[in-house]
């Protein structure tokens, strides 16, 4: 009921928004601001009162938490139910949704000002469908909601972007479309090959743990794996993204209005990787381990050319989102390498990122709003005029680079710490070394970035300070402020004490870990 | 002797075809020409028909009747019930759009009244035969309306040319038809499905019955536009009014598929080879129709293309049917469930058509469309989950019926034709989504046409199609389940 209940309360915020603007163009926005808050509070209310998750949802059916089962249909044989639950890699990801929903819904009046009902309804259908990606324990359920988040994410982005919006919208769909074919392929042939009677994650996980796969259509059971392993790590690889399937991102990132960029990095993302996690490597956990080096590999190298490419950019927005790239590389890290801290870490490292990836660029998109420019060489010296802005901009640069007392300090570490004990992963020590020069890069770019843009004397593109130029900035409004503050305060929390979200991730991921090796 | 449980039995057949007699009959004595009463009427008519379907389908009525020529049992009521809802659909959207678009025609709305309605019963019949004889005449009586129906605009030179590019091609293939069932006849001595099956087996002349059915095979091809048969299907779906078209790529379409998928498994046994000839078939229809449905720049003309492409999917559903058992009952619902959603999305996007391009005058190309989604929010989303559940999005039924289909080649072993089928379905995005980014994201024009009056009727009709097309995203079960069980009642 109350899975039911946090997927169900957004899509009505959403029709009521619908109907709110028949009285008047401005109720759309309050209506959905009141609908993400009260998501919000029954996620927090779920995760404290009735959530009772221990363990791992896929590999002890008994651990997932308010699980609900409803018959869909049935298909040669096969149980298709709606089945959703909640374990602890889930519920720090629904409650990061229903966050970053609420900070993106109350910063979005600055950036969105026509066709608003739209707008916020298909924000908050697009939590909806996140939230269901999130829980659903069935594949066929999880394909529906995966594949319902991508409709309101190309309208989002096709209509209220920028100037290439069109390009970046379709490009975003054709791309992820096509990744989520060959997933789907991948899992339906696992699923008819592996001997099972329900189409639900358990069983096929329970099933391929003990050996049930068959070869089929003249491949072996152990090519088979490996060509559905391969299958699914293409089509989730995209939605992370990782090198070399991230050229849909920045195009999307840079032509997406602020809030839909904070809700594409923060969850969206987000999705390729709790997918990899739940299906790569806890399903085909052999597989994984016999691949961890290649896949270190891939990790690796999208921090680094992340990194690199990030480094390279004079559009805040790009550096955020490259950066994005280069973070995520470390979850893959994460979770090949098979300990209790790199697996832990990696999906600690998701909620982090969520967050500071979120904070970025909604203070980018106020640096955007208040001078309307995101170029690193046309800013300088916003610090006197926008303190508080500034400020939120250090900090969250700060947390980036994985400052101690930040979140993003204690998902690297775990990270980094299982990383190179790793006994999965041949030559640990130096792989995931080179992947921690990353933060070295990291480091240069955003402090360049923050010292020319928030440093030196004020000047709005060509205009120097001495005459002001008749550009007026002020600092960030109260609906800036205040989400703002929120994220960096839970940033800091989580840095402080992130046993508050990590003991739950842990209940999960230790089981997983111990697959393959486990150890620190 | 005619008793009376045979005419209950073809309650629905009689209803429909009593009512098209119905409306004639007023309009003969009425003394103004009131085209609103025949459609009110023609309604009610089909109503009760669709009770009376769905009241057997609940009793699981399963009867031959008129000397073993028809057959009343699931597999046909299933059927009967898409025809008919299609059918429903397109009436309840045809008052105001004749009204509208062909005031001159005005006169004449309860010659096309009846016109549907006769054609309707020619297609549940066909649902019902199990005589080649019976089916032949069914099959005359669905198309000799259709022509004319497609021409019903007289004036239009569009139209009257697709309605004779559909008359000549359906006459030929008319042709083929009739030449393949005397090879039938010739080869085995009977007319009856069942005879013909035992005589087959028994090994009498399986040559010339071979041949017969092929040119079984490429009558009911034209019937159901299969690529190469498809010619005529463009030109006439796109000059006929748009509810016509409508009535044609669904409900036609329809009826061809049961008389092809009751010749093909009850008549004609897999050992005349003719299962070849069948994937190569599908392959071709869903690769071409949806390879020309992404160059088209009229809407109406890409959803007929896409409508061929759908044909090829189905026709997956037959290609697969050979491994018998309960994979070949899955097969068979599996095109049957596609077919009963395909019956209110494609019905749905083509009134959706109706309503903008001739309605509302917009214009038939895609560039024509930009921005109404912002004046017609209501009809914006309608198109959404008509495109995307064509598609195959998981948006609406369309998503579980393709996959169905597929899961059906897979588990039969035909994953090669799943995987092309697949590799169409998602090129096939392609240009559905085309539609909704010139309706949602692109600037209205400035010359862009006011969009005058909100039709009743035809918004009702969209709406419930919608509505169900979403609907059977989770209520896919009975549909499922019904489907097979009418499937594998057949194959017995």
């Amino acid at each position: 009921m109350w899975i039911s209940l946090l997927i169900a309360v957004p899509v009505v915020a959403a029709l009521a928004a619908l109907v709110s603007s028949r009285a008047d163009d401005a109720y759309p926005r309050y209506v959905a601001l009141g609908g993400s808050v009260a998501s919000l509070a029954l996620a927090v209310y779920v995760w404290l009162v009735p959530y009772d998750g221990s363990g791992n949802a896929l590999l002890n059916p008994e651990a997932a938490a308010l699980v609900e089962r409803v018959p869909w249909f049935e298909i040669g044989g096969y149980e298709v139910e709606y089945l959703v639950g909640l374990d602890g890699v889930s519920m720090p990801l629904v409650l990061l949704t229903t966050l970053l929903v609420t900070a993106a819904i109350t910063t979005a009046s600055n950036a969105i000002h026509d066709r608003q009902a739209g707008f916020y309804a298909l924000v908050l259908l697009l939590e909806s469908a996140l939230i269901g990606v999130f829980t659903a324990l069935d594949f066929f359920a999880f394909y529906v909601f995966w594949e319902a988040v991508l409709i309101p994410m190309y309208f989002l982005i096709a209509v209220w972007g920028g100037p290439r919006r069109k390009y970046a919208g379709m490009k975003f769909f054709v791309y992820t479309n096509l990744a989520s074919l060959v997933m789907f392929i991948g899992v339906i042939a696992l699923y008819l090959t592996a001997n099972v009677a329900d189409t639900s994650m358990m069983s096929l996980t329970t099933a391929l743990h003990e050996g049930a796969l068959t070869g089929a259509y003249g491949l072996s059971a152990e090519t088979l794996r490996l060509t559905a392993f391969i299958a699914l790590f293409i089509g989730f690889a995209v939605k992370v993204p990782v090198v070399p399937f991230h050229t849909w991102l920045p195009d999307a990132h840079v032509e997406a209005p602020t809030p839909v960029s904070v809700i594409l990095a923060g969850v969206l993302l987000k999705m390729g990787t709790y997918a990899l996690f739940r299906f790569n490597f806890t399903m085909l956990p052999e597989t994984a381990a016999s691949l961890a080096l290649p896949l270190a590999v891939i990790g690796v190298v999208s921090v680094i050319y992340g990194a690199l490419l990030a480094m390279a950019q004079t559009d805040l927005k790009r550096i955020v989102a490259y950066s994005s790239i280069s973070s995520m590389g470390y979850v893959v890290i994460g979770l090949a390498a098979y300990t209790t801290y790199s697996v832990g870490g990696a999906v600690f490292q998701m909620v982090s990122h969520g967050l500071i990836s979120a904070l970025m660029f909604t203070v980018v998109g106020v640096v955007y709003h208040e001078t309307g420019t995101r170029d690193v060489g046309k800013l300088s010296g916003l610090a006197g005029r926008a303190p508080l802005v500034a400020g939120v901009f250090v900090a969250s640069a700060f947390a980036y680079m994985g400052l101690p007392g930040m979140s993003g300090f204690p998902a690297e570490l775990f990270v980094f710490l299982g990383g190179v004990s790793s006994t999965t992963i041949p030559y640990a020590p130096v792989v995931v070394g080179v992947g921690m020069f990353g933060i070295v890069l990291v480091a240069g770019y955003l402090l360049f970035a923050m010292q020319r843009v928030l440093f030196g004397e004020f000047r709005v593109g060509e205009e120097a300070a001495v005459t002001d130029g008749g550009v007026s900035v002020t600092d960030a409004s109260p609906s800036e402020a205040v989400p703002m503050l929120v994220l960096l305060a839970v940033i800091v929390a989580l840095g402080i004490q992130p046993g508050i979200v990590y003991e739950a991730v842990q209940t999960s991921t230790d089981a997983v870990a111990d697959l393959m090796g486990g150890g620190l | 002797m005619v008793t009376t449980a045979e005419l209950v039995a073809f309650a629905p057949e009689l209803s429909v075809a009593g009512t098209a007699f119905l409306v004639l009959l007023l309009d003969t004595f009425s003394r103004e020409k009131r085209g609103g009463v025949s459609l009110a009427v023609a309604f009610a008519g089909v109503a009760v028909a669709f009770v009376a379907t769905v009241f057997h389908m609940s009793i699981g009525t399963d009867t031959t009747a008129f000397a073993g020529t028809l057959a009343v049992d699931p597999f046909a009521l299933f059927f009967g019930l898409a025809v008919l809802i299609t059918t429903a659909l397109v009436l309840l959207s045809s008052t105001e759009y004749m009204g509208r678009v062909y005031p001159e025609r005005s006169e004449s709305l309860t010659e096309y009244v009846a016109l549907i309605l006769f054609a309707a019963t020619g297609m549940l019949l066909m649902a019902s035969a199990r005589s080649l004889v019976t089916a032949f005449i069914a099959l005359e009586l669905a198309a000799l309306p259709s022509y004319a129906l497609v021409a019903f605009a007289k004036d239009d030179r569009a139209g009257v040319e697709g309605g004779m590019k559909y008359f000549m091609l359906g006459a030929v293939s008319s042709a083929f038809l009739l030449y393949g069932i005397s090879l039938v006849y010739g080869a085995t001595g009977t007319f009856d499905f069942a005879g013909i099956a035992a005589s087959v087996s028994a090994g009498d002349a399986t040559g010339l019955a071979g041949l017969g059915a092929l040119f079984v095979l490429v009558g009911l091809g034209f019937k159901i536009a299969a690529f190469p048969f498809h010619v005529w299907a463009p030109d006439a779906y796109t000059g006929a009014p748009t509810p016509v078209s409508a009535f044609l790529s669904s409900a036609s379409k329809i009826a061809g598929f049961v008389l092809l998928f009751r010749v093909f498994t009850v008549a004609l046994p897999t050992s005349l080879n003719w299962l070849l000839a069948v994937q190569v078939l599908a392959v071709l229809t869903m690769t071409y129709g949806n390879f020309a449905a992404a160059v088209q720049s009229s809407v109406k003309r890409m959803l007929a293309y896409s409508s061929i492409g759908h044909a090829g999917y189905v026709l997956i559903a037959l290609a697969v049917f050979s491994s018998g058992g309960d994979d070949a009952a899955l097969a068979l619902g599996a095109g049957m469930s596609h077919l009963f959603v395909y019956a209110f999305m494609n019905t749905g996007a083509f009134l959706v058509v109706a309503l903008i391009d001739d309605y509302w005058g917009v214009g038939y190309e895609f560039e024509d469309y930009a921005g109404i989604a912002r004046k017609v929010p209501l009809i914006g989303v309608a198109m959404a989950v008509f495109m995307f559940s064509l598609a195959g999005l998981p948006t609406g039924g369309g998503f579980l019926s393709k996959l169905a289909v597929f899961a059906g080649a897979v588990r039969s072993g035909f994953w090669w034709l799943a995987l092309i089928g697949v590799v169409n379905s998602a090129l096939s995005l392609y240009y559905y989504s085309r539609v909704l980014r010139w309706m949602w994201i692109e600037e209205p024009g400035d010359g862009a046409p006011a969009l005058d009056g909100r039709p009743v009727g035809i918004y009702t009709a969209i709406l419930v199609a919608a509505v169900v097309t979403f609907g059977l995203l989770f209520a896919f079960e009975p549909v499922l389940s019904t489907a097979e069980e009418a499937a594998s009642a057949l194959l017995s």
